[in-house]
């Protein structure tokens, strides 16, 4: 035991100590108190944390009232971040998303340009019906994701941290929509497919909110903790066995032109190790391992493959694509 | 850091016990097959190798039978050697591999040990901790206890066993009735038969039975006899034979009759000039 004096830890590692120690705790807290606003949808409550702590964004696919705003907006509360919603149309422009430019005057009488922020400067914003707005104003949301910053009239604005966007598109209604072009698509580090509550939970659910009943919601964690919750995800430690794995899956959906006509992107690679890291972090293990990584397939890889036609006829979809090579590989760990 | 020297330690210690373990497999492999060898015969393929009769015969220093000996023995490391190639190659050896076995015999280090081995060098908050449960956990182990002593054992009694009934078969001379030359010439025997079937039922031309180095020809006034028997020309086996033949068959069989003793013929309407020709060309066959 004389050997584990021997490593020493540089004071941003140590600073970090007191979080770590706590991470199961303020998970559980967290969940616990969304749980009290929001019934059922552990999945999608679980991967959008996972989300938020790999610094990524996500896209619900889902039917009107499930409870995605209420879902993102609870989150805002517990860990007081500012919260914002755009609600996208066609006629929504980039500047009504990033800010502009506007003249104001002072108590001398001068005027200036000053500028007015837009609802992308909040740490959570909700882009509701992302494929309503025109081509133009979702590359202006997009970039801001990529970038995490906005640039107006050759002046850049960095976003506050932690920045997350939780788009939503409705997989029904396609007329007058815009669909989000795959390029743009594999900037999300998640897709999420929402499904209606069961029986039970809708009972639950009916009781809180058909009555007079309005669940208070706590504020639980700092948001500094939170960004110090993302540095921790990434110093979770993956085996090169497992690294390998997960480059493996990505690979499979790049050797299978019968049936998909784009794989997914390295980038992919990253988010499925990344998420992984997240997945493990919550469930309060210091390694990643194989179950990580099949838990993350499905949500990471499943909007980053484009079908072939063949595929899209046979009503072959994405997510039996992925839980196919994930079959296939079973028994190779 | 932590793990990797403890890991070392545990290295030089298994790889000995793996390797003893690997002697025995393969010793164990190669005395089967010659045992094998010497069961069978096998000695005797290795005749089909040109000039391997004349160096049998050549050499002094061995006797033939120690020399027999010594091919089967050859021809059992070659064949252990390519074995333990091939399962190389196909990865289905059991490479030692201490991390896998440590994983696959303590189940609370799996993926665990992995990861703080190849993240060793990465030290951070999250590392740290991981790198310092997974030492607590290996200073733990005993490391005895993941030797394969009961594979080790049971590899050493199979080869003792096998080696002990190899040492016996040598020193009495002891091998199956089964000889491979015999097996192989019975197989191109039946081989040719099953052939020479298959063209008579496709009425092609019978080949000549090359085996004895004759062939069947006869040639009249510089014209080649045709021998075949064609069936559509005799009478064959029937009824249609003269009265006095008949009388003679429709007569009680008397044993003491010498002059009945026969049954039906075979009658061919050949040309009478034939027959001497016949008659001479297989007494001339049977003297040969």
């Amino acid at each position: 035991m004389q050997q584990l004096q021997e490593i020493q830890l540089e004071d941003s590692e140590l600073n970090l100590k007191s979080v770590y120690e706590k991470a199961p705790q303020i998970f559980e807290v967290i969940f616990r108190e969304i749980g009290n606003s929001i019934v059922g949808q552990k999945e999608m409550i679980r991967q959008i944390l996972i989300a938020m702590l790999c610094e990524g964004h996500v896209l619900v696919e889902s039917n009107p009232g499930l409870g995605k705003t209420l879902t993102i907006s609870t989150i805002s509360q517990i860990m007081s971040m500012r919260f914002s919603r755009i609600q996208c149309t066609p006629d929504l422009m980039p500047a009504d998303i990033t800010g502009t430019d506007i003249i104001e005057e002072d108590e001398r009488g001068s005027k200036h340009f000053k500028f007015k922020q837009g609802p992308v400067f909040a740490n959570i914003v909700l882009a509701d019906e992302i494929n309503r707005a025109s081509p133009k104003t979702q590359s202006a949301l997009l970039e801001a994701m990529q970038e995490k910053q906005v640039t107006v009239a050759n002046t850049t604005y960095t976003l506050d941290k932690p920045f997350f966007i939780l788009a939503t598109q409705n997989p029904i209604e396609m007329e007058g929509t815009y669909a989000l072009p795959e390029a743009q698509l594999d900037r999300f580090l998640m897709k999420i497919r929402l499904d209606y509550p069961d029986p039970d939970e809708e009972f639950e659910i009916v009781n809180r909110y058909a009555e007079a009943f309005r669940p208070s919601v706590r504020k639980c964690i700092e948001k500094q903790i939170f960004i110090e919750l993302q540095q921790i995800t990434r110093r979770i430690p993956i085996s090169n066995k497992l690294k390998k794995y997960a480059i493996d899956i990505v690979n499979q959906t790049r050797k299978m032109p019968d049936m998909i006509e784009a794989g997914a992107s390295p980038r992919a690679s990253i988010a499925l190790i990344l998420c992984a890291k997240a997945n493990a972090f919550i469930d309060g293990r210091g390694y990643v391992d194989k179950g990580d990584i099949d838990a993350m397939a499905l949500p990471v890889l499943r909007h980053r493959v484009i079908l072939s036609f063949d595929a899209a006829r046979n009503n072959i979809t994405s997510d039996k694509i992925i839980q196919k090579i994930l079959e296939d590989r079973k028994t190779i760990i | 850091m932590l793990v990797v020297p403890l890991l070392d330690k545990f290295k030089s210690y298994l790889t000995w016990s793996y390797r003893t373990l690997g002697f025995f497999q393969t010793a164990g492999k190669f005395v089967f097959l010659f045992l094998l060898m010497i069961l069978f015969n096998i000695y005797e393929l290795a005749y089909y190798i040109p000039g391997m009769e004349k160096l049998s015969t050549s050499q002094t220093c061995l006797g033939i039978y120690w020399f027999n000996l010594g091919l089967m023995a050859s021809g059992a490391l070659l064949l252990t050697l390519l074995i333990s190639l091939v399962y190389r190659l196909f990865g289905k050896g059991n490479r030692f591999n201490l991390i896998n076995l440590l994983e696959t015999s303590f189940p609370d280090l799996r993926t665990r040990l992995s990861t703080a081995y190849d993240n060793s060098q990465n030290i951070n908050i999250v590392t740290k901790k991981l790198l310092e449960d997974v030492h607590v956990q290996l200073s733990g182990i005993r490391i005895r206890s993941i030797v394969p002593k009961k594979q080790i054992f049971r590899s050493c009694l199979v080869f003792l066993l096998v080696s002990g009934l190899a040492t016996f078969c040598i020193y009495e001379g002891f091998s199956f009735n089964i000889s491979p030359g015999k097996l192989i010439d019975d197989f191109w025997d039946n081989l040719h038969n099953m052939n020479a079937r298959a063209a008579y039922e496709d009425d092609e031309k019978v080949v000549p039975d090359s085996r004895y180095k004759i062939e069947a020809v006869i040639i009249k006034n510089g014209e080649q006899v045709e021998m075949k028997i064609n069936p559509t020309l005799g009478l064959g086996f029937t009824s249609q034979i003269d009265a006095d033949t008949e009388q003679k068959f429709n007569a009680s069989s008397d044993s003491f009759n010498e002059n009945f003793r026969y049954s039906q013929t075979y009658s061919e309407n050949l040309p009478e000039e034939y027959e001497p020709l016949i008659k001479q060309y297989f007494e001339d066959l049977s003297s040969r």
